[in-house]
Order: structure tokens, then C-alpha cells, then sequence
């Protein structure tokens, strides 16, 4: 009986250390919060979104729920850079221009790869893009032809769909992983020397974010809070 | 995924973490829909011409399908046009006679990932990476692994172990539950065991679905083996193929290759019976390896810069010598070059003991550091500036060799230039960065050795 309260408390502080680990946050590289860093003219890479339904009897992948929210999420992105100013060019990776050209899709594809094992430190010490630490090398200058755009804006997001069977057990069991969630989270990359300039990332998404533009956007607006966009002093040069 | 490599951790349930890439976790996600692709049950050797399709069976073949988009969306899938009709005129030769099975509709390709693997998905799609091809050195070993590969297809392995999972993932969420309740609502000890279970369970439950992988895929080795005689192959070559792999364990490796250490020597043990209890009918069964050089050239090529990138230059090393022997071109001379630089500060050859080593200290290291981090690390140490300086001798003569086969080799002129910068040999190098950009004046990275030629010989007048 006297285990109850002490496991009790092992519960609490194991879901509080949980959910510190995916506290919102933005991280400025020193130039950038400096306004040395020019970040007028954006190009939005892709998004890769991750999403899976958690059901009691297995877990499936969500490809087509998945896309729905890759297809929605340049234009939410585009539209909060606007409201800090930026310019976003035109997408040039169109299916069309990549099929055309088989090195600028293994180059693009090299490159998304690149962000994601970027990714996992940026994870455990997101505090270091405040030192400058980190960077994609000059290898992003394969995807920004004629060098014309200041930054690369590459997205991810990893989901979970649970259904309502899984809820109801979740409930039951006591055990978390009971709910429906989004993690997003954006780098802002020098699109000539690679460097990381901007890392955010939100809170879990709830609400209807496969259907729901709005409700992107609003997380979208989160990770941005602390981007100086195109209003730093090398923006207006 | 099959035989031909360590079938790393196959989880039953993927859960949504905070680490690691989204292509990790959303390939996690999709093997854990897929997993009688990644796993294997034991099942009947003979095809299954009644099989019944259920709804879930249909669920999966539209996974399948989406993830064979999603390989071509995404740039996964080697394009060479060359390549991919080799691969596929060789899968065809080791297929059945007749019609394909339901819902099966064969497709061949290869995939650009640098680590060696191959696995066929239900609805007929068969990949196998590049750096399986880069690994292999003949016609008569790509055959054996794609009739392997043939084999879980035609035998519904995918459907039947997806089924079986469903119901494994029943009992894990049980287990789950009692270890929540226990842990919820526990009194002393026996709740504590009860939680313990339930932790170690799914572990437990997988390692049930790795033993009837081993069964499956002595199953698909045997049918592998068939095939491949039955088409006049030697069957040996498909022993060598895991002797390959076997080689191919190192510190650069990709996890799970220790893991199917054992399995691979079992492996090589049975299918060497087997070839012994009937041998081949051929007086010279085909081996096929000038054929497959000839090939697969433009995907060894490939895997050297996938390789690379990848962080496994040692494998890098490997497959441009094997090019330059058998093609001494300047292109391939080039790629050497760029493979040795890529080596740093590791020394070319270790023993096995030492080479584990090395691969453990590299995984400590690059959980916590990025790949530039590391590899400036690697050369803080006495050993590793005494590799290097083996490493940047190699590279110059690889260069230089290209050079002097083809002087208009923009690439080797690069490189050669970098090399020299790091030798201090200022003049030397700014006259390849010249030649470089002269050869190569669309070049993507025109700017930074622009930027790097100006710091070696200021213009006058410049900033």
C-alpha cells in the first residue's frame, strides 16, 4: 500500500521530464540576432511529415494524411515569413523540373537526408545554434540555383493518430500515448555557406491539424515568434 | 529484408519520439506496416495459390504501393536506365514460369542507400540498394539474392507474418495494460514483476518473430539457390555473397551487420550442404562477373559518393579500388582520391579487433557530435595525423593519376587543390582551383573555391 503514493509520484515526474523534452522553442544563431545575417529572399525545401495511426492492434503508417499536411504546410510557412518580411521564391523543385533533371533530385533528396542526421543534434543541444555550432557545409548550394535565395526553410513533423479503441485502453492502462498529437519544427539555413541560422520547434499540435490549415499556422507562428525575418539591419541592405 | 543484411531491430510497434530523422522514423513506421517485408514467419515452402485476400491483406498492398511511390518521389531510386534493365533482366531469369501471383505485379530497382540490403514488398516490388550492388562482384550472387528476394512474395510471407503481428500486437498491449495497472495500482513485489514483464515482453515477442525469421530465410535461400541453378548460376556464388558480407563488417558499417554475425555464419554452413548434397549438373555454371561489372559500373560510382556521405569511407575505399582495377579510368582514379580524403584520420587497415573498436568509439562519438565535428577529432591524435598523412599521400597520387590520364578531369583538379591547400603548397593549389573553375565554370561550388583561391593569391585590389 505504501508503494501507491511513490509510484504515484514516479508517474508525475516521468510525464513532467516527458514533456520538457518537446518544450516550444526558438533558437537564433548569433548573427542572426546580431541582424548580420541577410534573410530577405526564402526558399521553402519540402516538407517531410511522419505520421502514423496508433491503434490497439497495430500501428500503420499514414501516408496519405501525411501528404495532406506536407501540401499544406509550404503555404502556412510562406505566409508567416511574409508577415516577418521575407520574400519566398517560387518553388523551383517542381515534379516536372526534377524528373527533367536527375542530379537536382538526388541533390535535393542528399540534402533533405543531410537536415535530418543534422536534426538529431540539433534535438539534444538545440541551445548550440546560439553558438553558431552548426551547419549543413556549403553542399546547399547545389539546391539554390544562381545563389539567389538568403535562406533554405526545411520542416518537419512527426504525428501520431490514435484511435479510439487505443484511447480508451491508454485510459485504462494508466499509460500515456493516449492522445493525438503534431510536433513540428523548423531550420533556417544559409543557403550559401550552410550555416544554421534559425532552429524552432512547437508544443504537440492538437486539434485538427490534417484538415486544418489554421491550426498549423498557428504552431507555424509559434516557431517564429523570435525570427527577426527580413527586418534586421542586413535584411533592409 | 531480408537475408542480405542484419535486419537491424525489428520492432513490432514504432513509437513517436523526438529523436532520430523523420525519413527513420516514417521508414520505421512504414517496416513496422511492412514488417513481413523486414521479418519473415516460418511458412510453407510451397507458393500459396489459394490465398484469400483479406481487408487487411488489401490495407497492405495499398501500403506498398504508396511506399513505391514515396522511394520514387522522394530521390531514393537509382535512375540509371542501364542499370535498372540489368537488375530487372536478371530478376525476371530466376522468376517462375507462368503468370505472377494475384495482386503481384514484378518491378525491379535499385535504391540509393549506401548500406547493403535488399527486400521485396507484396504487391512484387523488388529493391536492392546500391550498396548491395557495390558489394557484390557477380551476375550469379545478384541472381541468388533477387530469387530470395522472389521468394516472400510468392510464398505471401508479407500477408501471413502482417497478420501474425496484428495478433502479437494484441497480446503486447495487454501486457502493456497489466503493466500499467500494476504499476498504477500495485502492492509490493509481484506488481513490480508484473511491470518488469510488460517492459521486457515486446522485446520478448520479437525475439519469437527473429527466430521464425531465421526459419523464413532459410526457406528463401533455398528457394534462392534453386532458382539460381535451375538458370545455370553456380550456386556457390550465393555462399560468397555472404562471405561478402561478412567482410564487409567494420567500424563503418551500418548497425545490425555484428547482430547477424551469427545467422550469417549458420547461413553460409547450410547452403554449403546443400550445394554439396547436389551439387550442380553444369560442368561450368555461370558466374557472370564481367558481365555484372560491366553493368553495374554507373551504381558503383554512385555508392562511392552515397558511401561517403554516409560516413563509410572505408567501404568507399573498397569499391573505387575495385573500379580502378578493373577500369583504370580517370574518372574512377578520381573517385579514389576523393574516398582516401574522405578516410582522415582513420588508418587503412586495422585488424578486426581494433576495427570494432573503432566502430564503437565512432557511434559514441557521432551520438553526440556532427559528422565535421568527429572527423576533426579523428585528427587531434597522434594516430590520427599519422593516417591522415597516409590518407593525403593516396589521395594526391589518385589525383594525380586521374590528371594524367584526362588533364580536363575538373573534379580531380579540385581535389588535387584541396589537398595542396592542406599542405600549405599555396601556388600549387591555387593553380588547381584554377583549372577547376576553368573546366568547371558552372560548378555549384564555384563561389567557395573562388572564396578559397582568393585566400591563396589575393588579387590586387581585392578586399
Amino acid at each position: 500500500m505504501h508503494c501507491k503514493p511513490a509510484l504515484g509520484t514516479l508517474w508525475a515526474v516521468a510525464a513532467v521530464f516527458a514533456f520538457s523534452t518537446i518544450t516550444p522553442a526558438q533558437f537564433e544563431h548569433p548573427d542572426l540576432k546580431a541582424g548580420k545575417a541577410k534573410v530577405q529572399s526564402v526558399l521553402i525545401l519540402a516538407p517531410q511529415v511522419s505520421l502514423e495511426k496508433s491503434g490497439f492492434k497495430s500501428t500503420d503508417a499514414m501516408m496519405e494524411e501525411a501528404h495532406k499536411i506536407e501540401d499544406a504546410l509550404p503555404a502556412v510557412v510562406e505566409g508567416v515569413l511574409k508577415e516577418h518580411g521575407c520574400n519566398v521564391a517560387s518553388n523551383p523543385f517542381t515534379p516536372e523540373a526534377l524528373n527533367n533533371d536527375t542530379d537536382l533530385k538526388y541533390n535535393l533528396a542528399d540534402l533533405q537526408k543531410q537536415f535530418d542526421t543534422l536534426d538529431m543534434q540539433l534535438e539534444k543541444k538545440p541551445k548550440d545554434v546560439r553558438k553558431g555550432r552548426f551547419t549543413m557545409g556549403d553542399a546547399v548550394n547545389k539546391v539554390n540555383p544562381g545563389g539567389t535565395a538568403d535562406v533554405l526553410v526545411f520542416t518537419r513533423g512527426i504525428g501520431q493518430i490514435t484511435t479510439t479503441g487505443k484511447k480508451l485502453f491508454s485510459a485504462i492502462a494508466g499509460v500515456g500515448g493516449g492522445a493525438s498529437f503534431l510536433y513540428l519544427k523548423i531550420g533556417v539555413i544559409d543557403a550559401r555557406a550552410g550555416t544554421v541560422l534559425y532552429y524552432g520547434r512547437t508544443d504537440y499540435v492538437r486539434g485538427n491539424f490534417v484538415q486544418d490549415p489554421d491550426v498549423l499556422a498557428k504552431s507555424v507562428r509559434k516557431i517564429f515568434k523570435n525570427f527577426p525575418g527580413a527586418a534586421t539591419p542586413a535584411g533592409k541592405s | 529484408m531480408l537475408a542480405f543484411r542484419a535486419k537491424g531491430n525489428p520492432k513490432v510497434q514504432v513509437p513517436v519520439n523526438t529523436e532520430g530523422t523523420i525519413e527513420m522514423k516514417r521508414a520505421g513506421v512504414l517496416f513496422a506496416v511492412l514488417l513481413p517485408v523486414v521479418l519473415a514467419v516460418p511458412l510453407r515452402a510451397q507458393s500459396q495459390p489459394d490465398f484469400k485476400f483479406t481487408k487487411i491483406d488489401l490495407e497492405l498492398l495499398h501500403q506498398a504501393d504508396q511506399l513505391d511511390e514515396y522511394f520514387a518521389r522522394n530521390g531514393m531510386v537509382f535512375e540509371d536506365e542501364a542499370t535498372q534493365k540489368y537488375v530487372e533482366s536478371v530478376g525476371v531469369s530466376v522468376l517462375p514460369a507462368g503468370d505472377p501471383p494475384e495482386h503481384v505485379t514484378w518491378k525491379f530497382r535499385v535504391l540509393r542507400d549506401p548500406f547493403p540490403n535488399a527486400f521485396a514488398l507484396p504487391n512484387g516490388s523488388v529493391y536492392i540498394h546500391t550498396g548491395l550492388l557495390s558489394l557484390m562482384r557477380s551476375e550469379a550472387q545478384l541472381a541468388g539474392v533477387l530469387g530470395h528476394e522472389e521468394t516472400h512474395v510468392l510464398n505471401r510471407h508479407p500477408y501471413l507474418e502482417y497478420r501474425s503481428t496484428r495478433k502479437k500486437m494484441v497480446a503486447i498491449n495487454i501486457f502493456a495494460m497489466a503493466g500499467g495497472m500494476a504499476g498504477g495500482y500495485g502492492y509490493g513485489t509481484p506488481s513490480l514483476v508484473i511491470a518488469g514483464i510488460s517492459s521486457v515482453a515486446p522485446a520478448l515477442l520479437a525475439a519469437s518473430v527473429f527466430g521464425y525469421s531465421r526459419e523464413l530465410e532459410r526457406e528463401a535461400d533455398m528457394r534462392g539457390l534453386a532458382a539460381m541453378e535451375k538458370d545455370g548460376y553456380d550456386p556457390q556464388e550465393m555462399v560468397t555473397t555472404f562471405r561478402l558480407l561478412e567482410r564487409s563488417e567494420g567500424p563503418d558499417s551500418g548497425p545490425g551487420i555484428y547482430s547477424d554475425h551469427p545467422r550469417l555464419e549458420a547461413r553460409i554452413q547450410y547452403l554449403t550442404e546443400e550445394i554439396k548434397k547436389d551439387p550442380p549438373t553444369l560442368s561450368s555454371p555461370l558466374v557472370g562477373a564481367g558481365k555484372y561489372s560491366d553493368a553495374t559500373g554507373a551504381a558503383f560510382r554512385h555508392d562511392i559518393g552515397l558511401q561517403i556521405r554516409a560516413v563509410r569511407p572505408r567501404h568507399a575505399v573498397a569499391i573505387a579500388l575495385h573500379l580502378t582495377d578493373k577500369y583504370p579510368t580517370s574518372e574512377h582514379y578520381m573517385l579514389l582520391g576523393e574516398a582516401y580524403r574522405a578516410l582522415g584520420g582513420r588508418p587503412q587497415d586495422l585488424s578486426d579487433d581494433k576495427l570494432s573498436a573503432e566502430r564503437k568509439e565512432a557511434r559514441k562519438h557521432l551520438s553526440k557530435m556532427t559528422p565535421e565535428e568527429y572527423e576533426k577529432t579523428l585528427l587531434t591524435t597522434p594516430e590520427g595525423k599519422a593516417a591522415w598523412e597516409e590518407n593525403r599521400k593516396q589521395a594526391e597520387d589518385s589525383y594525380r593519376e586521374a590528371i594524367r590520364l584526362d588533364a580536363s578531369n575538373a573534379k580531380a583538379h579540385r581535389g588535387l587543390g584541396f589537398i595542396l591547400d592542406g599542405e600549405n603548397k599555396a601556388s600549387e593549389a591555387a593553380a588547381e582551383f584554377r583549372s577547376y573553375l576553368s573546366l568547371a565554370p558552372t560548378a555549384w561550388d564555384r563561389a567557395e573555391i573562388q572564396k578559397r583561391l582568393d585566400a591563396l593569391e589575393p588579387r590586387p585590389g581585392a578586399d
